[in-house]
């Protein structure tokens, strides 16, 4: 008796539940977002817009000497397994497709689908300047550095003042000043 | 200040409880506000150079004699914005814009986050005490970050003090906690004098003119996120947040309390508040939960949230997730 009903439980799952769900669901298309790269200047076009880079893996000197490859175990992949060396500023995917460094979302996406759906949906990563409206959502190499993705201890800000005490101003970031005005 | 004219369309919003104005004390304080406003004219002349429109004295007079905010009409309404700017110029000096920005239509501020990405940076806090002009003497501030031990999840055990040189520090887990923005804030049921209230997208608000200082709301408060200002606010006169809401970031007195609104002068205009646009790891979600295809939907959908306190009936509107 036991083990016809669970024989029946046992089915109806495998119909109607887990593959059903994964078959059947149809999933919510994340709203279009446009990537906001990092800020600062380009300094791979620097060099590399006008000359080629030696594909052999070798001990890196400087320009290079600060990336340091903690991504993979080691001895791990060499610049051309995700770095497409004849065109700067483009990655390789698994499928040998080459996309700009603006998809590059796609490339982390090949091993970490599910954090890179949440950041489409916008449960991961940072949405900027206004919560309505277009989503501007800032690249995976904002928050992490594809060559050590681990994120950086800070010095955290001071704590609060006990009760009855006070003390001073001393702030870790300076004033930006976002002013609420009317985008 | 003159009676009359169009109402504020803030009028009705306001959870009622017997209104503790009587059609009496109502025509005093228009009588008295008449006088109050002959007295200002009279005295316009010997006004401070730098300040234009009633003397200092009018406009404390003004202000005792103000009515609710949810009560005054639009014109009312203005002429207590022109008042905060004056004083601020005449006190601080420094030049405001002080606006009182009406909640959007079919907007349901939430707010969620992500326990496991907080680094416990206090970035938040920082970004906080700034936008909303909070005093910064370290004894005010409307976000708390706590540190945990472990897996514990004893509030009672955690720790806001923590200094450490650099965060995160090992087996450390980070609970920011402000206001939760309940459904049902029992914060606005203690209140005596309907000083505080809870506006149609979400937000707990307080009339800082109309508040007693009573701090029953911070009795009340199951979550610690109310604070009163013992004294006046100090704040450095270049540090001042400029652009201000009158149930926001506007400059407080010493006596009223105080709590975080979701930076209303901010969000209501479209903007992230300004603990998200700060934080750097992207920890916090900010959206409405009216509109399907929001992120802070799709985390109430798609992640395991947990609200602080459930048990207590508050319902709040901040959740916690993590992964």
């Amino acid at each position: 008796m036991g083990k016809g009903l669970f024989k029946i439980g046992m089915t109806g799952l495998l119909l109607t539940g887990i593959p059903g769900q994964w078959l059947f669901a149809t999933p919510i298309p994340a709203s279009p977002f446009v990537v906001v790269p990092p800020g600062g200047p380009d300094k791979c076009l620097s060099c590399h817009g006008w000359r080629q880079p030696d594909p052999t893996p070798r001990t890196l000197k400087k320009p290079h000497d600060t990336i340091v490859l903690t991504h993979w175990p080691q001895p791990g992949p060499w610049c051309g397994q995700c770095h497409d060396l004849k065109q700067p500023r483009r990655l390789f995917l698994y499928n040998d497709q080459s996309v700009d460094f603006r998809e590059g979302y796609r490339l982390c996406g090949q091993c970490h689908g599910a954090k890179v759906t949440d950041w489409m949906f916008g449960a991961h990563g940072k949405r900027v300047t206004d919560w309505r409206g277009p989503r501007k959502i800032q690249a995976c190499r904002v928050c992490h550095d594809p060559h050590q993705p681990q994120t950086k201890p800070v010095v955290p800000s001071a704590p609060p003042a006990p009760p009855g005490t006070s003390r001073e101003w001393n702030p870790v970031v300076p004033p930006t000043h976002t002013l609420a005005t009317s985008p | 200040m003159e009676s009359g004219g169009a109402a504020n369309s803030y009028a009705g919003h306001l959870p009622m409880s017997p209104d503790p104005l009587s059609p009496h004390g109502h025509r005093r304080r228009t009588l008295l506000r008449g006088l109050a406003a002959v007295a200002g004219a009279a005295s316009a002349t010997a006004a401070a150079v730098e300040t234009e429109g009633p003397s200092s004295w009018a406009d404390a007079l003004d202000r005792l004699l103000q009515q609710h905010f949810v009560r005054m009409s639009a014109s009312e309404v203005q002429q207590a914005l022109r008042r905060i700017e004056r004083e601020a110029l005449r006190q601080h000096r420094i030049h405001l814009q002080c606006d009182a920005t009406q909640p959007l239509d079919q907007v349901r501020f939430a707010q969620a986050l992500n326990l496991a990405v907080c680094k416990g940076s206090r970035r938040c806090v920082e970004a906080c005490v700034r936008e909303n002009n909070c005093g910064r003497g370290g004894a005010l501030e409307n976000i708390r970050v706590l540190s945990l031990m472990g897996m514990t999840t004893e509030l009672e055990q955690a720790n806001p003090y923590f200094n450490p040189p650099l965060v995160p520090e090992p087996g450390q887990r980070y609970l920011p906690i402000s206001c939760q923005q309940c459904d049902h804030p029992p914060c606005v049921q203690a209140c005596p004098v309907t000083a505080t209230w809870k506006e149609p997208d979400g937000i707990v608000v307080i009339d800082y003119d109309w508040c007693i200082g009573c701090r029953y709301c911070s009795v009340a408060c199951p979550y610690g996120a109310r604070h009163f200002n013992w004294s006046q606010p100090h704040i450095p006169a270049d540090d001042y947040q400029p652009i201000t809401d009158y149930l926001g970031n506007r400059p407080r007195i010493g006596g009223v309390m105080e709590k975080c609104t979701f930076c209303l002068q901010r969000t209501r205009k479209g903007l992230l508040p300004a603990c998200l646009e700060a934080c750097p790891t992207g920890a916090r979600i900010f959206g409405n939960l009216l509109d399907p295809s929001s992120e802070i939907r799709y985390v109430l959908e798609h992640k395991s949230v947990f609200r602080l306190k459930e048990e207590l009936g508050t319902s709040p509107g901040f959740w916690y997730f993590t992964g």
